[in-house]
């Protein structure tokens, strides 16, 4: 831990054994209040789609992490996991900042390689291209990069992304590996409380889908029609286009079922692997329902397909897209 | 008939010549293509005496392993054999060099050869991969293979490999992209290279180059060059090797309305790529699952060795000297060319052979039959 105020401790918060006497001490009742006061507030933000990114202190995250794996809802697991991604990089930004030590102290405990010297930071270019990938823009591309005998100098806002990447992965692994009966024991005393939560998620949830309505093909943006056309004409998409497809598919409301029905008609269509694709991008098997990248991401790898449509040139994401169409007054 | 005889070659191949297997052969799928039938996969030996054992006994036309280390690697489903990690791979061949249909067969390998002198100094330079992590192959065929193993590498994923194969294909740079970069970016790797190059441009400028870009614009350039930007000549500015020469364009160009640069930078950009980039295979490089030509195995459709090289010895390796198997030197065999002129020159001699009946060395022989314009006559 670097401050008592910031949560940086994985084998912390994944240990059991720690999460049940924070939760559960008679002497120190903060943390599980502040935990449970946190999540209330994330819900009630979320129905008016708000954002609420407040810095838990390591106790507290922890129980808050493993509350969020007992009320297993999905939407409210990622919107918790994002607000936290974004706790982190202000605060790991601070730290590159102000305290340096203490950020070189968090890079060794998380088992990151970073050297520092002279305020340059370097890090190896396979942890540049391992967390790169859902970071926009061309100063994320690796040919775009000061690279030198196999370390890349990066600036403070390039490692802050990079390490919120990683601790999403961290976060995602330790909330998938945490049993949900364990998680049970440990709040038994707020069964009724976290139920009431849950209650109130789901029903704000329900809200917040359905204004979407249903799926409206004619209104698709250029690029997901095309990545649509391509798979009816049996070719094969690349990576992101696929991602693209199943993440914004998924945003509008299409069941995961009628995506793979979809990808039948790929040549290396292979149902268990679409299925697992599918599953990971719409968020039940990794925990995070991911978005689709913005349109700058899919321009800057040749996935734009806006030719002259005006609407694009007003937008920066192909949901606006989506969005702007279906509502506008006919 | 003549496909089980080439097989007996291979097979006096194999029963004198070990072939060298990858680490953890126990976690590598292996497959191959037999002389008669089609791909077999999904087989694991669990070492080098049972991987030879079967290679003496089924003798494949092709031999592979997969760059991949899997738990189950005999298992049908890929899914089901735990992937664990694999080896970064780059295969280089003529089928994606520009203008192979031309050339000859000696040539196409020396074409490949500089890529892969390039993709080399690339992955040492940049990426810091040691000679310990590169291991170099002639293919056997048309071209080299570099696996690389390191822990850098084995748990990349395809969108990590990706990256690495654009940057070897230097692929995605483009010039509103580098105008916006700091000075500073053009001291390392690629882009170091790319200043290097336009320094040279306009240390030794052609005038039929700036002509055929720019037409009759070619005198305004040539003052415009030695016009002042921030207390410099232009043209000075361009052949000093440090800084960033595109921002000129949202600066002093922009300020007086020039637009010769963006074709010129163009031009410099697509002939810098060609003479730097290595021409790689990038599904190869991106597949985690890939197999790949055994070590030492033979390639069917030569008869050549997957040889494998040390990296200073690349630049003299000649693979129609040095990859004919011994076993192959040894012996002579009468054919039957079927096609009006074969040349090849194959162990330091030059064969032209003609329609008809030859007896050549047992390699030539071979290497004819393996490519099909030869029959063995009996």
């Amino acid at each position: 831990m670097i401050t008592d105020k910031f949560f940086v401790d994985y084998d912390y918060v994944s240990s059991p054994e720690n999460i049940n006497t924070a939760a559960n001490s008679l002497s120190d009742r903060k943390p599980m209040l502040l935990a449970l006061e946190y999540i209330k507030n994330i819900v009630k933000k979320y129905a008016d789609k708000n954002r609420y990114n407040q810095v838990l202190d390591l106790k507290s995250f922890g129980i808050a992490l493993w509350m969020i794996k007992l009320i297993n809802q999905r939407n409210l697991t990622s919107r918790f996991i994002i607000e936290q991604r974004d706790v982190f990089e202000n605060e790991i930004l601070r730290l590159i900042k102000n305290d340096t030590e203490s950020f070189i102290d968090y890079c060794h405990r998380a088992k990151i390689n970073v050297f520092v010297s002279n305020n340059i930071i370097k890090i190896p270019f396979n942890f540049f291209i391992t967390y790169n990938k859902k970071i926009s823009g061309f100063k994320y591309r690796l040919i775009y990069q000061k690279m030198e005998n196999g370390l890349i100098i990066v600036d403070e806002g390039q490692i802050a992304h990079l390490l919120r990447e990683n601790f999403v992965e961290k976060i995602n692994i330790i909330y998938n590996s945490i049993n949900s009966d364990q998680a049970a024991q440990i709040f038994k005393s707020y069964q009724s409380e976290i139920n009431l939560i849950r209650d109130e998620f789901i029903k704000i949830n329900a809200k917040n889908e359905m204004k979407l309505g249903d799926v409206d093909f004619t209104k698709f943006p250029p690029c997901i029609i095309e990545y649509l056309n391509e798979i009816r004409d049996n070719q094969n998409l690349p990576h992101l286009a696929r991602f693209t497809l199943v993440s914004f598919l998924h945003s509008i409301g299409m069941s995961n079922a009628d995506m793979i029905n979809i990808f039948r008609n790929v040549p290396d269509f292979n149902e268990k692997m679409t299925t697992y694709q599918v599953e990971h991008i719409t968020g039940i098997i990794s925990g995070t329902e991911y978005s689709p990248p913005k349109c700058v991401t899919l321009r800057s790898n040749h996935l734009c397909y806006m030719d002259d449509d005006p609407l694009c040139r007003k937008i920066n994401h192909p949901l606006e897209y989506y969005k702007k169409k279906k509502f506008r007054k006919s | 008939m003549e496909k089980l005889e080439l097989r007996d070659y291979f097979r006096d191949y194999y029963v004198k010549n070990p072939i060298k297997p990858p680490d953890l052969l126990f976690q590598r799928e292996i497959g191959y293509i037999p002389f008669n039938g089609s791909m077999v996969r999904h087989r694991m030996y669990n070492n080098n005496i049972e991987i030879e054992r079967f290679v003496k006994k089924i003798v494949p036309r092709h031999l592979y392993y997969s760059s991949a280390y899997y738990r189950h690697p005999e298992i049908t489903r890929m899914q089901e054999k735990e992937w664990l990690g694999a080896e970064l791979i780059f295969d280089l061949d003529a089928d994606h060099i520009e203008g192979a249909n031309k050339m000859t067969y000696a040539q196409i390998l020396d074409e490949v050869k500089k890529h892969t002198l390039r993709l080399i100094n690339v992955l040492m330079d940049d990426f810091g991969f040691t000679e310990d992590n590169i291991h170099l192959y002639f293919s056997g065929g048309r071209g080299y293979h570099v696996h690389i193993e390191s822990d850098a590498v084995y748990q990349l994923d395809s969108d990590a490999r990706r990256e690495i194969g654009d940057y070897i294909r230097i692929e995605g740079i483009n010039i509103d992209d580098l105008k916006n970069l700091d000075d500073d970016f053009f001291n390392y790797g690629i882009l170091k290279k790319l200043n290097n190059y336009i320094s040279e441009f306009y240390e030794n400028i052609d005038e039929n180059i700036i002509k055929s870009i720019l037409g009759r614009n070619y005198n305004n350039y040539i003052n415009y060059l030695q016009k002042y930007f921030n207390g410099k000549k232009i043209i000075d500015f361009f052949t000093d090797k440090s800084g960033n020469k595109f921002k000129i364009m949202d600066s002093f160009d922009a300020k007086n309305k020039i637009t010769y640069n963006r074709d010129i930078f163009k031009y410099i950009i697509e002939n810098f790529k060609k003479g730097n980039l290595a021409e790689i295979d990038e599904p190869v490089t991106t597949d985690i699952h890939r197999l790949i030509r055994f070590p030492l195995s033979l390639h069917g459709k030569t008869g050549l060795m997957v040889k494998p090289l040390k990296i200073d010895y690349l630049r003299d390796f000649n693979p129609l000297n040095e990859a004919i198997p011994d076993v192959f030197k040894e012996k002579e065999k009468i054919i039957n060319i079927k096609i009006n002129k074969f040349e090849i020159a194959m162990n330091n001699e030059h064969f032209i052979l003609g329609n008809g009946e030859h007896k050549v060395p047992l390699y030539v022989a071979v290497f004819t039959n393996a490519i099909g314009v030869s029959d063995f006559v009996t």
